[in-house]
């Protein structure tokens, strides 16, 4: 029997990758706090998605 | 009693502690393997906040807070991208290391890839490719250890150098992985301690999230934002490489995925780890910013953190946060340390020399050579020579690019094959150094590369094409490799 790859796991990777290497040369327009939203969903948003893309491997194993 | 003599009391029974726990597990490994690398006796929380603390150095956790006052933003997708290296490690290594590891018995990943390569030649240039790079690594430790007491606390450099250097050679050569684990658990904690205090003040004290951010917007209107003050290229090279290539730039932490013998505990392991970077870099984050509006005029980026300390805090505070600054030194060091011992042991004197040893024998000579190395490493430390500067600063780039595709396509891909493997390794290494020389040679510095590639993505490129390539135009690896590697 092969090695199970976490398919969708790396799903996420590859969106965090290249979805977060987009994002970074959009020029967003103003957010909250002073803030423009590239910095809301790259940076603060980036955590929470990393930490929820882990629970999720964690509970599920894919 | 001055505030100096109150942070050299309060580090002297911190010291004390941590070479305690060297002594309290100094009886409790009974093999070299039980000594590098405590398989099975570890839980979650020690092996995760373990992996995280080693790979957090104290160039990472001051020098980013420092680094992030002036670029701002610009810097901090690193900061998330280095949150989620445990993520992309643990998924894409971490299990099949864990697996494979157990199956053969391997204390190093030198083992594991001179094992999956079914060459002698790919375990001494692993062993090679390590040692070169964390032989510098822990000189350079010790050094950035003796100038915090050097510059915090008014003491000679060779105090702070031989008190620090000693109570953390002394730790780890006594209890080996179990004490170096623990104390890395205690000093992951200290480090976050640290930065729980110092976070909501600097905020509270620049006025508030928003507020603090309309200032620093003022000061620095194109740090507020993703890009400006850095070019693209920059910035996008720093969120690629942080995250993806620790799989293969980190090799100390990544030993921790030996340790476990269940999935569930490495899982566990994990999420400690990425909660555990997540809490710091967002809170070195938030300190950084709030630095720019505080000390718009600071000159010395490594003195944002002190200073900022000094600003805010009453000396108790003080304390800790350099206590919490040592331990992201201490932490990167006894793991580096250890890993190193155990690479000039199991491959260097059993693998390559051919010695056998028995189990008392092998735990002496373990405890030995990592004094040794420690006490060379020290040595280095008390005048450290220019080309250590160097290897340093190549070394994370030095072994993304030598281990990142190797390790990643040996577990992965059953076609990878002896002759690609080393082809993968050694190309992607020379081609790191290749790339460095080039910028060096164009624009006199090691931080300016060409095209503004870093050579932590060239590097990597380089060794993925030969890797691919020359596996394929090169005969199957033996079927028992395929099966023990492969066979889940």
């Amino acid at each position: 029997m092969k090695p199970r790859l976490p398919v969708i796991s790396i799903l996420l990777m590859a969106i965090f990758v290249v979805g977060g290497s987009a994002a970074l040369v959009v020029d967003w327009p103003p957010g909250p706090a002073h803030l423009d939203w590239g910095v809301w969903i790259v940076v603060y948003f980036g955590y929470v998605y990393v930490i929820a893309a882990s629970v999720f491997y964690v509970l599920t194993g894919r | 009693m001055s505030q100096t003599a109150q942070y050299v009391a309060i580090l002297t029974l911190y010291f004390l502690a941590m070479i305690g726990i060297g002594v309290w597990f100094n009886r409790r490994s009974r093999s070299r393997s039980e000594y590098f690398l405590a398989r099975g006796k570890l839980g979650p929380a020690t092996i995760g906040i373990s992996f995280s603390a080693t790979q957090i150095s104290g160039s990472s956790y001051m020098g980013a807070v420092g680094t992030e006052r002036i670029f701002g933003y610009n810097f901090s997708p690193a900061g998330v991208s280095s949150a989620a290296a445990p993520w992309f490690s643990y998924i894409l290594l971490g299990d099949r290391l864990r697996r494979i590891a157990g199956r053969l018995g391997s204390v190093t990943l030198a083992d594991i890839l001179q094992a999956r390569f079914y060459s002698k030649a790919v375990g001494a240039v692993a062993t090679a490719v390590m040692l070169v790079a964390f032989i510098p690594l822990i000189a350079a430790q010790f050094k950035a250890a003796a100038n915090v007491f050097e510059v915090l606390l008014g003491m000679p450099y060779w105090i702070g150098l031989l008190g620090f250097g000693g109570a953390v050679i002394l730790y780890t050569v006594l209890g080996g992985m179990m004490a170096v684990a623990w104390t890395d658990l205690i000093q992951g904690f200290i480090m976050m301690l640290g930065f729980a205090i110092l976070a909501p003040v600097a905020v509270l004290s620049a006025g508030g999230f928003s507020e603090m951010h309309r200032q620093y917007g003022q000061l620095n209107p194109q740090a507020i934002s993703l890009m400006g003050k850095m070019p693209a290229l920059w910035v996008v090279s720093d969120f690629l490489v942080w995250g993806f290539f620790q799989i293969g730039g980190s090799p100390a932490a990544v030993t921790r995925f030996l340790i476990p013998e269940d999935e569930r505990t490495l899982k566990g392991a994990m999420a400690y780890s990425v909660v555990f970077q997540s809490f710091i870099y967002v809170c070195a984050t938030l300190i950084a910013i709030a630095s720019g509006v505080l000390l718009p005029d600071l000159d010395q980026p490594d003195f944002t953190l002190p200073t900022l300390v000094a600003k805010l805090l009453p000396p108790v505070f003080g304390g800790i946060i350099i206590a919490a600054v040592l331990s992201a030194i201490m932490s990167t060091l006894s793991g580096i340390l250890l890993v190193a011992g155990s690479l000039v042991v199991e491959n260097v004197y059993v693998k390559l020399i051919g010695r056998t040893i028995d189990a008392p024998q092998g735990l002496r000579i373990a405890r030995w050579v990592t004094f040794i190395i420690g006490a060379l490493a020290m040595a280095v430390a008390f005048r450290p020579p220019a080309a250590i500067f160097w290897i340093v600063t190549m070394s994370f780039s030095f072994m993304a690019s030598a281990f990142t595709f190797p390790f990643l396509l040996g577990l992965w891909w059953p076609r990878a094959t002896r002759e690609g493997g080393l082809a993968g390794m050694v190309g992607g290494a020379v081609a790191c150094v290749v790339w460095y020389v080039l910028g060096w040679a164009r624009y006199g510095s090691l931080e300016n590369w060409l095209g503004g590639i870093w050579p932590a993505l060239f590097g990597p490129m380089v060794s993925l094409v030969l890797m691919v390539v020359v596996s394929k135009l090169t005969v199957l690896p033996p079927e028992e490799v395929t099966k023990t590697f492969f066979a889940d």
